[in-house]
């Protein structure tokens, strides 16, 4: 770290410094106490304060940046003996640093996670000071706490970068800005959810809100979160919207939240969405969710049987609705559905491309609709297969499963648990 | 609502069974192993059922009709296993709360009939549990300022710690108290001949009064209660009990139901053969009074016995009826409601559980607060929601579209009519001579059971006729059957009702609400004389 950067480093301070502290007139006499500090929201830079509220009396008064000499720990000095007197309003764009701030959640778009502003830093630049910062350690609240002389100076640690944070502020009636989306998009979908699920009620709507610019991103959002707060979210929905929410969202997901809302809204949703959706919910649902059928995608990779491996690479190629893990293998059935084999892609590759899929070595494995989970996952770990097809009672292809889905309900919940508290989340 | 914590290991107190362990059970070690693992719901339900009203219900029969009333326990165990083991089936096959199946394929409206009731029987069975523990206490001369907050705390404490298997081996550690009534009934030297007329001749000591008619009521409508449906239905679920183990859940409700009978039947043994020729047969006052004529009629070890079972009853009671509670209303509200969560993740789940044990204990220490009352009640609540309760049971249980090849067999079906019919006379009894005291129990006994045997009978031949004419059930094979379970789609709509279901269902609401309200009136006039 070079010499002025160190410099303007120990010229930060520390908001809980500042509230509260005296207000100086050039003279030194003391004409009021910082109530709390306004910064301008802007998207891509640092807030620039704008001014002060200071309390005067028994009134809040307004003092712009201008009439600011010197900010210290202890004490804000003025370069002018006259402020005027007019009373403290919100004015649009604007944020209270104290109020709307400082303790409250803010989301750390870096990490992924929801951090409480237990301080806020404020550094000077050329042109004034700028909110640099949150303190997001528990140490900081201890600070808050303590008598302002006794408190430790903590001023390097758990720093985080207002540019990796994004406050809420739903709840600031002058905020005018919504949550950006560009910032969101840093994190992974189940990130979100996660935050969403942390969240409180009004600020997860808000995350929400914010996603809602890109509808394919938002389905995305809706699978990671869990149950309770999709139905949270879907009830501000019209039946419409959601029916275009449960559309992009993978079908076995869509299955499930359509499962757990109303009955009276579940007939309606289901025959607003696109009719080639509805066909492949319907088959999802003639199943029980915990059964092979219910947790089959009904996206996958298919070739009749005739077809020659050169197709069968062209079909994984050009396929966009199976889900990644399923575009590892190729099923092959009859001109009729009728389930024959499967073969994996890497095979594929290795294989003189003019071949019939027929010819070559299929897995002819596949269970039932109606197999429970245990069936499912001794097959794929008896013959080490990372799919594994769904046939129905007439032995025609309905769907496929991929191992993460069994990874995933076969991981004990101490697992779960022992992955927080390592983490100490 | 569904969970994904709804499926996995099975991890009940004696065992785990994996996911993926499914190999046939061919030897008798290995079927009684997995037997260890599943069973649980069943005796819990049960033995839950021995709860304080039910060892004070026992108490007076034995008190006030020596061993005439054996006879009513023998006809309870079918009437127990048949009504448990339709929402076991329920429970393993659906995967879906008893309330929340309910108000799917009946509607919202059926759904809260259904658990209004039980929500106000079941916080009233709570208070009644824990008057239970303050007598209980009482004997062993503590303050129910101490005892009864230190009884709600170890509720809450059995039940908030997010870990099924943890709260099922809490849950036996009391179930096992209860076979404290085994040494009970030895102490208690019964006479075998008499205790053996009791059980196979059914009458009733004095013949049969309105007194002795509505005791009867009582000791069904405390072994039977509409709670345990509840309950138990979750609890398989909870338990993550599937169809591939429901033989095992099936053997465990029997289980229980056997060993909530002995139960019962030794506490009437032992209180027949403790008071039968002293002053006190015929008197009975409250539990506390038995314990206390236990230990001067036959040893103070069997009155600290009873005392203690009293104890021991009403937690497992209260535990069992809060939880079912719990289970009822995350069904309705879509909370999500598991033991296998934490508290921070079912944070609803546990709060009512908490907030109606505390809240239940608070009633019992209010100085003064009308305890005979509550206790009269209950019984009256519980008899008067039973059959209501049991035929939503056998209307799902018939509902193909919900059990495909596990819907009810034709005989089964026949023995659920006359449970249901029993019980409706029962009811009819209990509300009838409650609202008009003077009538003649007998004849009206004689008249409502004839009157519920020809409509029984009727409705056998009509369906018998019926039967004929609709098509053959669709064949499917053995495994095809063992792995059917409920679609999803089925929830998606629900059937509508035939004109004539729907008026004897509407009949059957009415005449819950109009009975409820004559209790209401007859309970206040009660507390008016007081």
């Amino acid at each position: 770290m070079d010499a002025p950067q160190r410099r303007r480093d120990n010229r930060r301070l520390m908001l809980t410094q500042l509230l509260k502290s005296p207000v100086l007139n050039p003279a030194g006499t003391e004409v009021g106490r910082v109530e709390d500090f306004i910064v301008k929201l802007t998207e891509g830079t640092y807030p620039p304060v704008t001014g002060l509220k200071v309390r005067v009396g028994a009134e809040d008064v307004f003092v712009g940046k201008g009439l600011i000499d010197s900010l210290e720990p202890g004490g804000v000095r003025l370069n002018t003996h006259t402020i005027r007197t007019e009373a403290f309003q919100r004015r649009p764009g604007e944020v209270l640093l104290a109020a709307d701030v400082l303790g409250h959640h803010l989301v750390d778009v870096n990490k992924g996670r929801i951090v409480q502003a237990h301080d806020l830093v404020l550094a000077p630049s050329d042109d004034g000071w700028y909110l640099a910062g949150i303190d997001r350690s528990p140490q900081a609240m201890l600070r808050r706490l303590l008598p302002r002389r006794g408190r430790p100076d903590l001023r390097r640690h758990a720093i985080l970068d207002w540019k990796d944070v994004q406050p809420f502020v739903g709840h600031v009636p002058t905020a005018k800005l919504l949550m950006p989306l560009q910032r969101l998009r840093r994190l992974h979908p189940a990130q979100i959810a996660d935050i969403v699920e942390d969240a409180s009620h009004a600020e997860g709507q808000e995350i929400i809100e914010a996603v809602e610019g890109d509808p394919a991103f938002t389905a995305d959002v809706f699978e990671e979160l869990d149950t309770e707060h999709q139905v949270e979210f879907l009830k501000t929905k019209s039946n419409e919207e959601s029916a275009r929410l449960l559309e992009r969202m993978a079908p076995d997901d869509a299955a499930d939240l359509l499962a757990e809302l109303d009955q009276e809204k579940r007939r309606p949703i289901f025959e607003m969405m696109a009719a080639s959706q509805q066909y492949k919910l319907r088959k999802l649902l003639l199943y029980h969710p915990t059964t092979a059928g219910g947790m089959m995608s009904p996206d996958y990779v298919w070739v009749v049987r005739d077809a020659t491996v050169d197709m069968a690479l062209e079909a994984v190629r050009t396929d966009d609705k199976s889900p990644h893990q399923l575009l590892t293998t190729v099923f092959v059935t009859e001109q009729d559905g009728r389930y024959i084999g499967s073969i994996g892609l890497v095979e594929l590759l290795r294989t003189d491309r003019s071949h019939k899929v027929h010819e070559l070595e299929l897995t002819m494995l596949s269970v039932h609709g109606n197999a429970d989970f245990a069936d499912v996952a001794l097959m794929m770990a008896d013959y080490n297969l990372i799919t594994l097809a769904v046939v129905d009672a007439a032995g025609n292809l309905i769907g496929a499963i991929s191992a993460d889905d069994v990874i995933e309900a076969l991981v004990p919940d101490e697992w779960r648990n022992r992955v927080e508290a390592s983490t100490g989340v | 609502m569904l969970d994904d914590l709804h499926h996995g290991d099975i991890h009940g107190a004696f065992g785990t069974i994996r996911v993926s362990d499914v190999t046939p059970r061919r030897t008798w070690r290995r079927r009684l192993l997995t037997l260890a693992a599943i069973i649980g719901p069943g005796l819990i339900v049960m033995v839950g059922d021995n709860d304080a009203g039910g060892v004070a219900t026992y108490a007076q029969a034995g008190q006030d009709f020596g061993y005439s009333l054996l006879w009513t326990l023998i006809l309870l165990i079918p009437v127990l296993i048949v009504n448990q083991e339709m929402v076991v089936r329920l429970g393993a096959v659906t995967g879906v709360g008893y309330a929340k199946l309910i108000s799917e394929r009946f509607g919202r409206f059926w759904g809260w009939y259904s658990v209004a009731g039980i929500f106000l029987l079941n916080f009233l069975t709570i208070s009644t549990e824990f008057m239970g523990i303050s007598l209980a206490g009482e004997y062993f001369r503590l303050s129910p300022v101490l005892v009864v907050p230190i009884a709600a705390a170890l509720l809450i404490g059995i039940t908030v710690s997010g870990n099924f298997r943890r709260w099922e081996r809490a849950m036996f550690v009391f179930l096992f108290a209860s076979l404290l009534v085994l040494p009970l009934a030895v102490l208690s030297h019964p006479d075998p001949g008499a205790a053996l007329r009791g059980f196979l001749v059914p009458g009733v000591e004095g013949g049969l009064t309105s007194n002795s008619a509505l005791l009867i009521v009582a000791v069904v409508g405390t072994t039977v209660a509409p709670w345990q449906l509840f309950f138990q239905q979750s609890n398989v679920i909870d338990k993550r009990i599937t169809p591939r183990w429901l033989e095992y859940e099936k053997a465990d409700t029997a289980l229980g139901a056997l060993v909530v009978v002995i139960g019962a039947a030794a506490i009437m043994m032992a209180t027949a053969s403790a008071f039968t020729g002293t002053s006190e047969f015929g008197h009975y006052q409250d539990a506390l009074h038995v314990a206390r004529g236990l230990a001067s009629h036959i040893s103070p070890i069997a009155g600290t016995i009873l005392a203690l079972l009293l104890f021991d009853a009403s937690i497992v009671g209260a535990s069992a009826v809060t939880l079912a509670t719990s289970y009822a209303f995350g069904d309705m509200f879509g909370v999500r409601h598991s033991l296998h969560r934490g508290v921070r993740e079912a944070k609803l789940f546990y709060a009512s559980y908490a907030g109606m044990v505390a809240l239940a204990a608070a009633i019992v220490l209010i100085p003064h607060a009308p305890l005979g009352l509550i206790t009269t009640a209950v019984q009256a609540l519980a008899g008067i929601m039973l059959p209501s309760a049991t035929v939503f049971a056998v209307l799902l249980c018939n509902d193909r579209a919900v059990l495909g090849p596990w819907v009810n067999r034709p005989w089964l079906n026949a023995v659920a009519a006359v449970i249901v019919g029993a019980l409706l006379v029962l009811s009819l009894i209990l509300v009838v001579s409650t609202a008009i005291p003077s009538v003649d129990v007998t004849a009206l006994l004689v008249v409502l059971g004839s009157l519920a045997a020809g409509v029984v009978v009727a409705g056998g031949v009509w369906s018998w006729f019926n039967r004929r004419g609709a098509e053959p059930e669709p064949q499917i094979s053995r495994e095809e059957r063992e792995n059917w379970r409920m679609p999803a789609l089925v929830l998606l709509e629900r059937p509508t009702w035939s004109g004539p279901r729907r008026v004897a269902m509407y009949a059957l609401a009415g005449y819950l609400v109009l009975s409820i309200i004559l209790l209401a009136i007859k309970a206040i006039e009660l507390a008016m004389q007081r």
